[in-house]
This record gives C-alpha cells, sequence and structure tokens, in this order.
C-alpha cells in the first residue's frame, strides 16, 4: 500500500511538473487581451456601434414601413414593398458582449457601469420593440444557445437595467471624458436620457402612468437629446446615415411618403410647416441634402421632441387635469419650434409658424377638430400623435406608435398610414428574426411572420 | 481493367517462379560442432570477406552478449552447453548460430539484406526493433531506390513506394514542397503533414506559405536533407506505432536515421555525380488560328482570343497608328498600336520556348567514413545546382554533414550529429490566381501576339516618355502603367522572388550501460533555421505600384529525450523490457513581413530607398511559440520467443492545450509459422494493434482577444467576435488495426496485408456562433471524421541465382474518408473550392454548377442548352482516389541491374479550371474548330445559325438535341472567368498512372579493377523521372494542385507545370 502511494505521488508530482514546464507559453505574445487594455477604452465601441445600429438598417425600415421614407433602389426598394430582406442580431456582439465586459471589467466606475447599462437596455429595447421575443438574459453569458425571453420580460429588465443606470449615474459628478462618443462624460446627459428611455418603453407596453411618472425626469432640453454627431473630416463612412447611404446608392427618398403628405395637410392659421418640411426633404443624390439628410447633420435617436410629446400624451390619459397639462406640454414643444429649434440654420428664412394653441382649437369646429367627429381629449390626443409622427421623424417612435395604437384600436387618433404597394392588405408588425439565429439557436421559436402583432401591440 | 492487368501481371511471375525455388534456398543456420569450452571465440565478416566491427552477438534468450572488435572478433563466456547465438547488424541479414557443446571458434558471414522489408525498424523514441517482432505496421524505404529516383526533394523520391502514403508535388518548382497524406486525411486546418524525426529528434517540415500566398509554390524543409545521408527511412503509419508523439503524431511519423561510420574501417570515399534534363511534361493546348478579338473580328482592346481566322488575313504589313504614342522596347524596336491586324505571323511556340526551357541539375555528392576501434565518422558535403523548366527559376543548395561517435569504455558511447544547409533559390511567381502569375499571362496571350521586347519605354501623343514600362497584349505600346496581368516574360525577368535558407541541425547522445540489465539514453536536438524571403515587383508590373515584401522567418526547435531501459528475464519464456522516458520540445517560430509599397521612383533595383515616405512602408512581426512535455511508459514483453506483445502510456501536457492529456496504446504480434512446419510459408505473423494520437490546436486560441475597431470614429477598443477558448482539447485519432505478415519459399516472397480504422474526434475549427451568444465565431473542438481502407505489400524475388535475380514488388491502398460530424455547422470552408461537409469525403469540390432535377439529370433551357444553379455551391466531386497502387520491377544480370516504378491512382475527381478560363478566352485548341453545320443550330446566346454556315466552335448535346458551342457558351455560363459557371460539366474522373521511375545502371568492381585504379567501385547508371503519364487530363498533369501543400486538392487554376527528366549519375567509391 505504501508503495503504492509512493508510486502515485511520483507520478502526480511528474504531471504537476509538465503541466508547470508549458505554462504562460500560450499567452499570446503578437496581440492584446482584453484585459491589457482599460476598460474605458472600449467605451465608444458600444457608442459608436449602438449609433450604426439604432441609425442604421432596422431604423431605415421601420421608417419605410411607417410612412415616412420610401426606398427607390436595391435592397431599399425591396423593403419598401415588403420584400423582406435578411435582418442581424449583431448588436449582440457589437453593443451586449462590448457593454458586459466593460461592466466586468470595471465594476466600481460608475460613470462607465451607468452608460453601459443605459446603452444595454436602448438596445434591448429596441430589439423586442421590433421583434418581440428575443434573447436578452442569457445573451454573452457563455451560453451557446440563449433563450429568447419573452418581449415583457426583456422590457422589465430592461426598466431594471435603466433603474440600475439612474442611480450609477446620479451619483458621478460631470466629467469631460473623450472616450464617451455621445455625450463626452455628462451623466447628467445619460440619465435624463434613461428617463426618456424608460417612458419611451412604458408607452410601448401601454404603462401610460408610469411613462409620465418617468418623463418628467426625462430630457429637459434640447442640448441634452441623444443624438448622433456625424464626424467633419473626409472620410464618408462617419457621416449622417442617411447621407451615407444615399452617397453610395442613391437610395432613400421622402418624396413621395406620407409624412410629406400629412404635413403639407398640417398647414393651419397657427401652424405653418414650410420650414420643417424643407427642413425634411431628402434627396436620393446625397450632395442635394441641406437638411436632415446633410453630410454632417446630426441625428436624432432619443429627443427632448420625444420626452415633451410623451409627457402630453401619456399625461392625457393618466392625469387628473390632462387635457390642460397636455395642452401646455404641447404648446411647450410649439414655442421650441417656433424658436427655429428644429431646423437647421439653412432653413431659418423659411416660413414657419408654431402658435400656440389653445382649448377651442380642439372642441367641435376648432381649426383642430374642424368635422367635430373627436371630443377635444381626442382631437387633442390624435394632435399630440401626428406631433409624434412629425417631430420623431428619423425614429422609432413613428413605427412604435403605429403599431401601439393599431394594437388598442384607436384608429380614431392614430395615422392613417397607406400602403406601400397595391397588393399589400396589411401593415408590417414586426421583424422577422434574422434566419441564422432561427437555424442556429436551438432556443429560437418559429417565426410568427411580418404581420403577427407583438405580444405589447396583441389585442 | 488497369487492375485486372496488374493482378495477371502478377500470376504470371509467381508462374515462372516456381522452377527456381529449389536452387536458391539459403542455409539460415549454422550447426556447429567443437569442444565442450567454457569461452567462444570467433569472427565476423561481410559478404566482401572484410572484418565487421560493432556486430552484436545475443546468447538466444538471454542478456549475455557482446560486440565484436576492430578485426571483427568476439569472445564470449559461455553459461550453458548449448545454445544459440544471434548475430545482428543494422542493415544485414540477422543470423543465428546453434552452439553445441564442442563449439569452439566460429565464423559467421553475415549477408546484405537485400529483402528490406524483414528489416529492423526504428521506433518512435529511436530505438531499433525487429520487425518480425513487432506487431506495429511501419513502411521501410529503400534508401538506394530513393537515391536513385532521380527528383532533387526527397519528398518526391518517396512517392509510390509504399502502400498508404500518398505523396503528391503540386508543380515541378525546383525545391518546392510536397503533400504528404499517410492513411487518408486527419484534420481540417491543424498540422496535415507527418512528424518527422532524424536521428531521434524531431524535424521541422514546416511549410511556411508567407505573405505572398500560394501564388509561389515556397519549399518544403524536408527537402533541406540531402538522400545521400541516410540510412534508413521509413513511415510509421498507424497510431499505435507513434503514440509516444501524442499531439504530433496524427499524421503518422516518418523517422530517418542517418548514415554513421564503421568501427576499424579505412576511410571509404564515396563521391557521386547526377546531371539531370528536365522538361515540362504537360503543356495546355493553345491554338494558333485565330486572332485576338472577339466575335470573329480582329481586335487588340479585348482580352478573348475570340478575333478574325488568321490564314483569311492578307499577310501584308500591319497597319499603325503612329500618332496616338509609342513603345521604345530595350532592343530599340518601336511599337506603334495597330489599327488593322493583316499578319499571318503566329508566336505559340516561341512565346512558350521565352518562358519554358530544358531544366538541369547537377548533383555533386561527396562522403568520407571510416573509423577505428573507438570512434567513428561519417563527413559529407552535397552542392545541387538547379534551373527550372521555367527560365529564371533556380535551386541552389549545399550541405554538410559531420556525424562521429566515440566509445569511451563499455558503458558510455557518445554520439554527435551535425548538419548545415544553406540554399538559394529564385522562386517564379508561376502559380495560379495572381495577376503576376506566369502561365494566367502567358496562357491568355493570344497567337497573333509576340510576347517578346516586354519591356521599354512609352512615348505618349505629346512626347513625353515613361521608362520601364511593360508591353503585353492588353498594354500594346506599354500606356498603361499597370496592365491587367503581367507579360510572362516580365514575370520571369522582372519580378524576383529570392528565398535563402541558411539552417543548422545538431543533434547530440549520450548513451550509458551501467548494468547488463540496463541502458540510458540522453539525446539533444537543435533544429534552427532562417528564411529570407525577398520579392520585389517593380513598378510596371500588373496590380502592384511597385512592391517590395521582405518576409524572414527564424525557427528554433530544440528537443531533450531522456530514456531509461531496463530488461529482465521474468522466466526462461517471459522477457520483459521497461522503458520510460521524457521528453520536452520547445519550438518557436518568428515571423517578420516587411512590405514597401507603392514606389515613388520606377526602378527596378529593390532597395528600401524606393519611397521617402514612412506611412508607405509596414512592419508586421508575428511569434509562434509553442512547448510540450510528455513522460511515457513503454513495456515489451517477449513471451515463448513468439507472442510480441508492446504497451504505452503517455502524459502529455502541451502548451496548447488546457490540460494533461493521455496516449493509450498497445500491440501485440504472434508467429505463428512456429506451428506449421511448412515448406512454402517461411514466416508468419499476425499482428493487431490500438493506439490514440492527436494533433494540437493551433496557438493563442486560448482567450478573446482585443481587436480594435471603428477607426472612422477616432477608433476604440473592442472584444473580438471569436471567442476564446481555454478548455482546448487536441484533435484524436484513435485507430485499431489487423495485419498479417507472411513471407515464402524461404523469403523469397514477402506479404504485408493490413486492415485499418479509425475515427477523429474534436476536429477543430472555426464554428460559427449564435449571435445571440455574443460572438461570432470560436475555435472550437466539433468535428468528427473517420478513415478506413486495405494496405498491401508485395515483394518477390522471382528471380535469385548467381547471375540473376528478378524481384516485383506492389503495393496497394484504399483509403476511403468520410467527415461525419461537423458539430452542426454541416459545411466548413477548407480553402477555395475545397469544403468538409458532412457524410463527404473531406476536401470536396464545392462549387456553382448546373441546375439538375432531383436524379441529377440537366434541367434545360428551351435551345437545349443547361442552366445555372443560381442557389450557390453545390457538391460537384470527391478528388480523394478510391485506390491507389504502385508495381516495381528490378532485374539484375551480373553487375548490370534495371528497375522500373509504376505509380497508380484510380478514381476521384479533377477539376480543370485553367481548361475553362482558355475556353472563355479563346485561346484553348477545342476553341479553334471550324465547322460547316449539317444542321440549323442554336448557339448559348439564342441566334439561330442555319445548317452550311460555316462558324467557330463545337457541336455539343446536353440531352436536348445538338447545340453550338461558341464563343457565347464558352464565355457564358460555359467557361471564362469567374465562379458561376457548370463546373459540374468540367469535372473529371482523374484516374492514372505514371511511369515514375525507369533506371539503368552498370557496376565495376571487378577484382582486376580494384587492382588497377585502386578504386573499389564505379557505379554509371540513367534514369528517366515521370517520363510516361496515362491520364484523362488535359494539358494538366493529374496530381497537380492549385492549393500547394495543402489538404485542399483536385483543381488546377493556371498552376505551375510539372516535368519529367533524364538523368545521368556515376559513382565512385574509393
Amino acid at each position: 500500500m505504501k508503495t503504492k502511494l509512493l508510486y502515485i505521488s511520483i507520478l502526480s508530482v511528474l504531471l504537476s511538473s509538465c503541466t508547470g514546464l508549458v505554462k504562460g507559453i500560450n499567452d499570446d505574445p503578437n496581440d492584446l487581451t482584453t484585459s491589457e487594455i482599460d476598460a474605458g477604452l472600449y467605451i465608444n465601441t458600444p457608442e459608436v456601434n449602438s449609433i450604426l445600429i439604432h441609425c442604421g438598417d432596422p431604423l431605415r425600415k421601420a421608417e419605410m414601413w411607417s410612412g415616412q421614407l420610401v426606398g427607390v433602389t436595391q435592397t431599399y426598394l425591396t423593403d419598401y414593398k415588403y420584400q423582406v430582406t435578411e435582418n442581424s442580431f449583431d448588436g449582440y456582439q457589437s453593443v451586449i458582449a462590448q457593454t458586459q465586459y466593460i461592466r466586468k471589467a470595471a465594476p466600481t466606475n460608475k460613470l462607465y457601469q451607468g452608460i453601459c447599462r443605459v446603452l444595454e437596455a436602448y438596445l434591448f429595447g429596441t430589439y423586442a420593440s421590433l421583434y418581440g421575443d428575443v434573447p436578452c438574459s442569457e445573451v454573452a453569458s457563455g451560453i451557446d444557445n440563449p433563450v429568447f425571453d419573452s418581449q415583457k420580460s426583456v422590457f422589465s429588465y430592461c426598466q431594471t437595467m435603466l433603474d440600475e443606470a439612474i442611480d450609477s449615474l446620479k451619483s458621478v459628478s460631470s466629467v469631460s471624458y473623450r472616450q464617451d462618443y455621445i455625450f463626452n462624460g455628462d451623466p447628467t446627459k445619460w440619465y435624463e436620457t434613461a428617463y426618456t428611455l424608460k417612458a419611451r418603453f412604458y408607452m410601448l407596453t401601454k404603462d401610460y402612468d408610469k411613462a409620465y411618472a418617468a418623463a418628467l425626469n426625462g430630457i429637459s432640453t434640447s442640448s441634452n437629446s441623444m443624438k448622433f454627431t456625424p464626424l467633419t473630416d473626409n472620410l464618408t463612412t462617419n457621416k449622417n446615415r442617411f447621407w451615407y447611404i444615399n452617397n453610395l446608392n442613391e437610395a432613400l427618398t421622402t418624396d413621395g411618403s406620407y409624412l410629406m403628405t400629412l404635413m403639407s395637410s398640417r398647414q393651419n392659421s397657427k401652424t405653418d410647416e414650410t420650414a420643417r418640411m424643407a427642413y425634411y426633404t431628402i434627396y436620393t443624390s446625397a450632395t442635394k441634402n441641406k437638411g436632415i439628410a446633410a453630410s454632417t447633420e446630426p441625428q436624432r435617436m432619443i429627443t427632448y421632441e420625444e420626452n415633451l410629446l410623451t409627457l402630453a400624451e401619456s399625461a392625457l390619459r393618466t392625469q387628473a387635469d390632462g387635457f390642460n397639462i397636455a395642452l401646455a406640454l404641447l404648446n411647450k414643444l410649439r414655442i421650441y419650434l417656433a424658436n427655429g429649434g428644429c431646423v437647421n440654420s439653412n432653413f431659418l428664412t423659411k416660413s414657419y409658424k408654431y402658435d400656440a394653441y389653445d382649448v377651442d382649437d380642439f372642441k367641435a369646429g376648432g381649426i383642430e377638430n374642424q368635422d367635430g367627429s373627436l371630443t377635444a381629449e381626442r382631437a387633442l390626443l390624435r394632435e399630440i400623435i401626428q406631433e409624434r409622427y412629425v417631430s420623431c421623424f428619423t425614429t422609432y417612435i413613428p413605427f412604435d406608435d403605429a403599431r401601439r395604437l393599431r394594437g388598442s384600436d384607436e384608429s380614431d387618433v392614430s395615422i392613417s398610414i397607406p400602403l406601400n404597394t397595391s397588393t399589400a392588405t396589411k401593415q408590417i408588425e414586426r421583424f422577422l428574426y434574422p434566419a441564422d439565429e432561427i437555424t442556429g439557436n436551438t432556443n429560437a421559436p418559429a417565426d410568427p411572420g411580418l404581420y403577427s402583432p407583438t405580444s405589447v401591440n396583441s389585442k | 481493367m488497369r487492375k485486372c492487368f496488374i493482378l495477371s501481371f502478377f500470376a504470371l511471375l509467381f508462374a515462372a517462379h516456381t522452377s527456381s525455388i529449389a536452387q536458391t534456398k539459403q542455409e539460415k543456420i549454422l550447426v556447429l560442432s567443437g569442444n565442450r569450452q567454457r569461452i567462444i571465440t570467433g569472427s565476423v565478416v561481410d559478404s566482401n570477406n572484410q572484418p565487421l566491427i560493432g556486430v552484436s552477438i545475443v546468447l538466444l534468450g538471454s542478456k549475455i552478449g557482446t560486440i565484436t572488435d576492430l578485426d571483427g572478433k568476439f569472445s564470449l563466456q559461455f553459461p550453458t552447453n548449448e545454445g544459440a547465438l544471434v548475430f545482428s547488424y543494422l542493415g544485414l541479414k540477422r543470423q543465428t548460430v546453434v552452439v553445441k557443446s564442442n563449439t569452439k571458434d566460429i565464423v559467421v558471414k553475415m549477408e546484405d539484406n537485400a529483402n528490406t522489408l524483414d528489416n529492423v525498424i526504428v521506433t518512435a523514441i529511436g530505438k531499433t526493433v525487429s520487425y518480425d517482432k513487432s506487431g506495429i505496421t511501419a513502411s521501410v524505404f529503400d534508401v538506394n531506390k530513393i537515391k536513385s529516383s532521380g527528383s532533387t526533394t526527397l519528398l518526391n523520391d518517396m512517392a509510390g513506394k509504399a502502400s498508404g502514403v500518398k505523396i503528391s508535388s503540386p508543380n515541378s518548382d525546383p525545391g518546392s514542397g510536397s503533400t504528404i497524406i499517410i492513411r487518408g486525411a486527419n484534420t481540417f486546418f491543424g498540422e496535415s503533414q507527418p512528424l518527422v524525426i532524424i536521428d531521434g529528434v524531431p524535424m521541422s517540415n514546416s511549410y511556411n506559405a508567407g505573405s505572398e500566398g500560394n501564388n509561389v509554390t515556397q519549399q518544403s524543409r524536408l527537402n533541406d536533407i540531402d538522400p545521400n545521408d541516410i540510412q534508413s527511412l521509413q513511415i510509421l503509419k498507424g497510431a499505435s506505432a507513434a503514440a509516444v508523439w501524442g499531439s504530433r503524431a496524427a499524421n503518422g511519423v516518418i523517422v530517418i536515421t542517418t548514415k554513421d561510420g564503421v568501427r576499424g574501417k579505412k576511410p571509404t570515399i564515396v563521391y557521386s555525380y547526377t546531371k539531370s534534363f528536365d522538361k515540362i511534361s504537360f503543356r495546355h493546348p493553345i491554338q494558333s488560328a485565330y486572332g485576338q478579338g472577339t466575335g470573329g473580328k480582329w481586335s487588340n482592346s479585348t482580352n478573348y482570343s475570340w478575333g478574325d481566322k488568321i490564314s483569311d488575313r492578307s499577310g501584308a504589313e500591319d497597319v499603325y497608328s503612329t500618332t496616338s504614342g509609342y513603345f521604345v522596347a530595350e532592343s530599340g524596336k518601336v511599337y506603334y498600336p495597330i489599327t488593322a491586324k493583316n499578319s499571318k505571323k503566329t508566336y505559340v511556340d516561341s512565346n512558350f520556348d521565352a518562358v519554358f526551357q530544358t531544366g538541369t541539375f547537377d548533383q555533386h555528392d561527396i562522403s568520407i567514413s571510416g573509423g577505428n576501434e573507438r570512434a567513428t565518422y561519417f563527413f559529407s558535403y552535397g552542392a545541387l545546382n538547379q534551373s527550372g523548366i521555367v527560365r529564371k527559376s533556380s535551386y541552389d543548395k549545399q550541405n554538410f554533414r559531420l556525424n562521429a561517435t566515440y566509445r569511451y569504455n563499455d558503458w558510455l558511447k557518445m554520439n554527435s550529429k551535425v548538419i548545415y544547409i544553406f540554399s538559394r533559390s529564385n522562386r517564379v511567381q508561376t502559380n495560379g490566381e495572381t495577376s503576376t502569375g506566369l502561365l494566367l499571362g502567358l496562357l491568355r496571350n493570344p497567337a497573333d501576339f509576340d510576347i517578346r521586347d516586354y519591356k521599354g519605354t512609352y512615348v505618349d501623343p505629346s512626347g513625353v516618355e515613361y521608362t520601364n514600362r511593360q508591353r503585353m497584349y492588353r498594354n500594346v505600346i506599354g500606356a498603361n502603367e499597370k496592365p491587367t496581368y503581367s507579360n510572362p516574360l516580365w514575370v520571369i525577368n522582372e519580378i524576383s522572388s529570392i528565398s535563402k535558407i541558411n539552417r543548422f541541425i545538431y543533434t547530440p547522445e549520450v548513451l550509458l550501460d551501467p548494468l547488463p540489465w540496463l541502458n540510458v539514453t540522453l539525446r539533444g536536438g537543435l533544429d534552427y533555421f532562417t528564411d529570407d524571403r525577398d520579392v520585389f515587383y517593380p513598378t510596371g508590373t500588373a496590380y502592384y505600384d511597385g512592391r517590395y515584401v521582405q518576409d524572414t522567418y527564424n525557427n528554433k526547435e530544440l528537443n531533450f529525450d531522456g530514456i531509461v531501459r531496463a530488461t529482465k528475464h521474468l522466466s526462461r519464456n517471459i522477457l520483459l523490457t521497461g522503458t520510460i522516458g521524457y521528453n520536452i520540445n520547445d519550438k518557436e517560430l518568428i515571423y517578420n513581413d516587411n512590405v514597401i509599397t507603392p514606389f515613388e521612383v520606377a526602378s527596378s533595383t529593390p532597395s528600401t530607398s524606393l519611397i521617402s515616405n514612412n506611412a508607405y512602408s509596414s512592419w508586421s512581426k508575428t511569434i509562434v511559440h509553442t512547448r510540450s512535455n510528455r513522460f511515457y511508459v513503454l513495456a515489451d514483453l517477449e513471451l515463448l520467443n513468439q507472442i510480441y506483445f508492446s504497451g504505452t502510456g503517455m502524459w502529455e501536457a502541451a502548451s496548447t492545450i488546457a490540460n494533461t492529456h493521455f496516449y493509450p496504446s498497445a500491440n501485440i504480434a504472434w508467429q505463428f509459422n512456429k506451428y506449421l512446419h511448412s515448406d512454402i510459408l517461411s514466416f508468419g505473423k499476425i499482428r493487431a494493434s490500438w493506439g490514440q494520437v492527436g494533433t494540437q490546436p493551433e496557438p493563442y486560441k486560448n482567450k478573446t482577444l482585443a481587436t480594435t475597431a471603428n477607426s472612422d470614429f477616432g477608433g476604440s477598443y473592442a472584444v473580438s467576435g471569436e471567442q476564446g477558448n481555454n478548455n482546448l482539447k487536441p484533435e484524436i485519432k484513435t485507430e485499431w488495426e489487423v495485419g498479417t505478415d507472411l513471407r515464402f519459399f524461404n523469403d523469397r516472397a514477402n506479404f504485408k496485408i493490413t486492415y485499418y480504422s479509425n475515427k477523429i474526434k474534436d476536429l477543430l475549427f472555426d464554428a460559427t456562433l449564435n449571435s445571440s451568444t455574443g460572438y461570432t465565431s470560436r475555435y472550437t473542438n466539433a468535428g468528427k471524421m473517420e478513415n478506413h481502407g486495405i494496405e498491401a505489400d508485395l515483394s518477390y524475388d522471382i528471380v535469385k541465382s548467381k547471375d540473376w535475380n528478378v524481384n516485383v514488388g506492389l503495393n496497394f491502398n484504399n483509403n476511403k474518408n468520410k467527415v461525419t460530424s461537423l458539430g452542426g455547422t454541416g459545411i466548413v470552408a477548407l480553402g477555395g473550392s475545397s469544403y468538409a461537409v458532412e457524410g463527404y469525403s473531406m476536401g470536396v469540390l464545392y462549387r456553382p454548377g448546373s441546375l439538375r432535377d432531383k436524379d441529377g439529370k440537366l434541367i434545360l433551357a428551351k435551345n437545349g442548352f443547361p442552366q445555372l444553379d443560381s442557389s450557390g455551391n453545390k457538391y460537384l466531386g470527391d478528388p480523394n482516389p478510391d485506390w491507389k497502387g504502385g508495381l516495381t520491377l528490378s532485374v539484375s544480370y551480373k553487375k548490370l541491374d534495371f528497375s522500373l516504378q509504376l505509380d497508380h491512382a484510380q478514381g476521384g475527381k479533377f477539376l480543370n479550371r485553367t481548361l475553362m478560363t482558355l475556353y472563355g478566352f479563346g485561346t484553348h485548341r477545342d476553341t479553334a474548330h471550324e465547322l460547316t453545320l449539317t444542321e440549323d443550330l442554336y448557339n448559348y446566346a439564342g441566334t439561330l445559325y442555319a445548317a452550311g454556315s460555316i462558324v467557330r466552335g463545337n457541336v455539343g448535346n446536353f440531352g436536348g438535341g445538338n447545340v453550338l458551342l461558341d464563343e457565347s457558351w464558352y464565355n457564358g455560363i460555359g467557361g471564362g472567368l469567374g465562379t458561376n459557371k457548370v463546373h459540374d460539366l468540367y469535372i473529371k474522373d482523374n484516374t492514372w498512372t505514371k511511369l515514375r521511375n525507369i533506371s539503368i545502371g552498370y557496376t565495376i568492381d571487378n577484382a582486376w579493377f580494384r587492382a588497377n585504379t585502386k578504386l573499389s567501385s564505379v557505379r554509371i547508371s540513367v534514369t528517366g523521372r515521370d517520363l510516361i503519364t496515362w491520364s484523362k487530363q488535359i494539358g494538366v498533369d493529374p496530381e497537380s494542385n492549385y492549393y500547394g501543400v495543402s489538404n485542399a486538392q483536385g483543381m488546377d487554376y493556371f498552376s505551375s507545370p510539372a516535368s519529367k527528366s533524364v538523368l545521368f549519375n556515376v559513382q565512385i567509391t574509393y
């Protein structure tokens, strides 16, 4: 027995010395491993990737499927005609894997923790809105086949994330931080955005009272809006995404879009949309664009306008004195517009007018309720929804609102967006899952198809 | 058909043999008698009656033994009354001498072991064992046949000589590497070539494609070894034999032993000189009937040769434009752009001759060997000067070797082997899909364009001169600084690709025999080489604005083995040899890649001053360092002198592998002939073995790396999409085999047959991950593959008499490979058209093809033409042969000898994309037929040609009636450039037979000659290599491979051509 033990111990000593001799040799001498780099140097990656996704392909589809844009060439044309090309879950790698790494690598840095959580909630929430059930809780966690969490649970996960983000960000004093492409290290802008995002997701889940409460702390001034600001160098790839696509493919235009039709119908004695329409016009010839699709024009992501109008709609729906609160908020936006707040300096010479509305304007026979078919409350709500459709151009709000209001049978106030082809019979309710994920992930559900409403929009 | 032929040929030889058995029966066991003395003395001589020193003499069944001294004498304390002494010496036939009670003095004459198959083998740890007493399979190569094979590279010399070993040379570029596949493919992306063990130490056989990819076929480092230095060469094919090398042995092990001097022998000087003449063996047939142009009209602004019929031209002078610039060639000749082509001159042959030549090489080898009673030495020097069949391609190599041994006393011996190799070669860009490829430019060139005067000065219409411009058929006056591809003469003369090797291998060894039953081996090894490559593309080259690449490889491999071996008789009939060993191996490759581009100056001098701005240069450095160490235990058991069991357990820790891995193996052999007292069967053994070997993961895949991202936005770091995997295991191959070794008619016929079957699991590749994992791919153990097959080798001395010797040999292998799992990925691209697809052999061809129904029938378009299947790549065929076989014949009459070797591959598929592309270009012979239609026919474009029309093309039929295959088809989906082509219609069976070798020689060593010249012998021989190939491929060697040294195979695309040679050799021994 003793000799046996001796042999076993000799053998184990030999074997452990074996592994000892090769230890460390496989540390890559040619490349940097993740831990060799300060976590902060990663921050720009998920930020820029988040911009590229939220201002990129999914946005263009959402815009084309909500009457805002017209696709004229290549895949933009086929997408426009609902011959849908493939989508991608690339944000899981380009955003989530990055933020989760940063959060793990710098657990005590409150700014990084806050920014990362906002970016995560932003992506998961957008995906949940577009696709319905999506992988969330098991994403980038070392699991090869992450489950598809229910849409509602993803939204509640996002709310928790945003609450945690707000806690972190409120404990940080403002620093100038070059690695933060979006807000340059300003924690206030980040947590205001987080509140507006919370409000956006509550609107999607029709938790209007919570949306109102969140939006009260939301983006407080237009300069705090989250926007993608293009760089001013010679490259084409870091420019306004509409300009970039048109520069490549002459693919997108507002010409013939329902947005333009609607805006021209909104002219009344208190309103002149001429300047804003001109600013909003997108020409397929990239260089012709001086407005919203000019090469260095900042691009809206989560805005002051959205926050005001979320407040207005949710107040009207939930607050005791909702009508007056909502009207005041709408007029607050109109004052902002009347001060040229929505267009760039190239268009200030064009005419614009946004006089404050009063109660009478929404009563039967008023300028916003001429046929008298609605109550004043519903007429005001219709105007707020229209204003969201116009003010939130180049964001997901028009697509989200259209589906939300279809889901709650509010056709009296919703915008009647026409179909893009004569053969189509229904509006698109969701994006198709990426084919790779459907075939590769053993936990992927069957795709419900473009026309099946997601659970938050189901009747 | 061919199989039948070979079988009947062999049957005939067999019948012829039986008459000559009786006279050649040899007495192997000598029965001697003598008195009852306890000390036995004697002497041992070789076949020339020269004393043999160092012959091992062992009393059978004991460990009592001795070795012969300087005079070949020995004396031995003989403990028993009677017994048998076994005399053995490497390379000579082992003899057993029965000692009776009265035996006193013994004289033994040991004979050369003509039949190598029953020779000793060297195991994976460098120990010699008798093949007859082993359960492993090994192919032992006849070193003399390797030397006389007529190639300058060791690898190619080994081709076709053993079953189950497929060695194919992708092309004939001097010194180029070759692919060795033993018993089928074992890995997708891991090391695909066998481990080479030279004198007990691993030697790098790396093939570094480098920055130029497979445009240039680089050398194989095994070719640094001079075949003249080799004493023995064998391949351990099975997993059981190779298991001690664990994760490096999945592809088999090549074991090479180099020569030593002989103790007590006077200096022997051997000088050998070989002169070779090499010619291109396959030429793509190029037409001379039609000129440059399209649609039957001459034009020099197109890349095609679908122009006018040259014989219809007037034959007058061409008409030039003198106002649109001109080209002044270096010869002084002025070229203006032609506006009307009248000349009937064609240049197909002169263009070819400007590029190709009769290649030659001169190989000188001299060796001096000898020794005294304590020391031996073997010194050799070899020099090779080769000019390839492509002009300017060259390979010059010099090698020095000194192998020395010194015996201090009875228990301590030291060996030292040192080799230094220097080589320099110019590796012309001959290969494949590069705009600077030689064949690409030559074969696409129209018949009516003369490629000479390729370099000169372009003068533009305003009189501005541009020097160092290139003229080619798409750049007729050099107006374009960068033509689409290059004139072949520009490639040869202006582009250089120099590779310089300095290599040093040192193997010191200490052998200790402290106790009669115990010996210890301590062996070190250093293999160090540098490969400096200078690739220069001057301005004026296609594609590049000047490019100068300097790649340097620094490769160092250090190895140490400690082996302790003990032998013990457990009982009278049981002999146990136990071995424990430890090995540590450390490999480091440092690779620097420096590039300067674009040049600011149009100079043709390779200089780093061609740029003034450092922004135009780049540097990358890559270090690849791996280390492994292993501890192993071997037990060899001999039972009753007839059953031989061997078991190995090896624990390996390697830097690339997460945990220590255990590799077991076992084999058993039984010599059953002792129970069959047959006159026909002189030896019989059955054997079985089982073992595991592996392939190491790539280094540095264990951690997720940081990459850079979004440089357009100022740059940031990102977590790479490739997820690190810190749980990597080696790819494990588990193989079992059973076989038998039989010898008949007193060992004149020798037959080996083995069935093997292996399963490889945990194959590594980059598996695509679900996006939701947060990563795009992970290098992971996920694939499974298997091989099985039969290997058979037969050698038969049909005639063996004093004057006549006739031997015939056959070998056969039918490896079947199948990829059984790709871990859900379904398909893995191996490179180019080569894929691993679940359920198919590895490396199947996968490309777009024609639209077919479920039964594989073509779905034709309305005029009877096939359609392209737009769904993308599809399975086209399996390039792996159904079986491979070889036949050797050796005949000698007195001092005259003759030998030949045939190599055959049956089945397998080949895609000749060169031919497809040339069809599109209209330069291929097959496109130059002029037809008078006998019926109305549609062409691919849908034009109807009435009966009686004279057209250029061919009549085809895809099952929907005759159609006209003309320019519109060959440049449509039926050929030409691009990937969307009906490749399946060009897949061809790749059965081939090669006359690898045919040789005749004469040796002069008679007494008169020796007395009058003081020389021992002179031998002269003539050898033909690859002189005849029977193949269905047009214009290309069936073994040609666009992918070079790679697992991918079965396709040609403007690959470098193969060659055939005639060699003259003279060898003088002093």
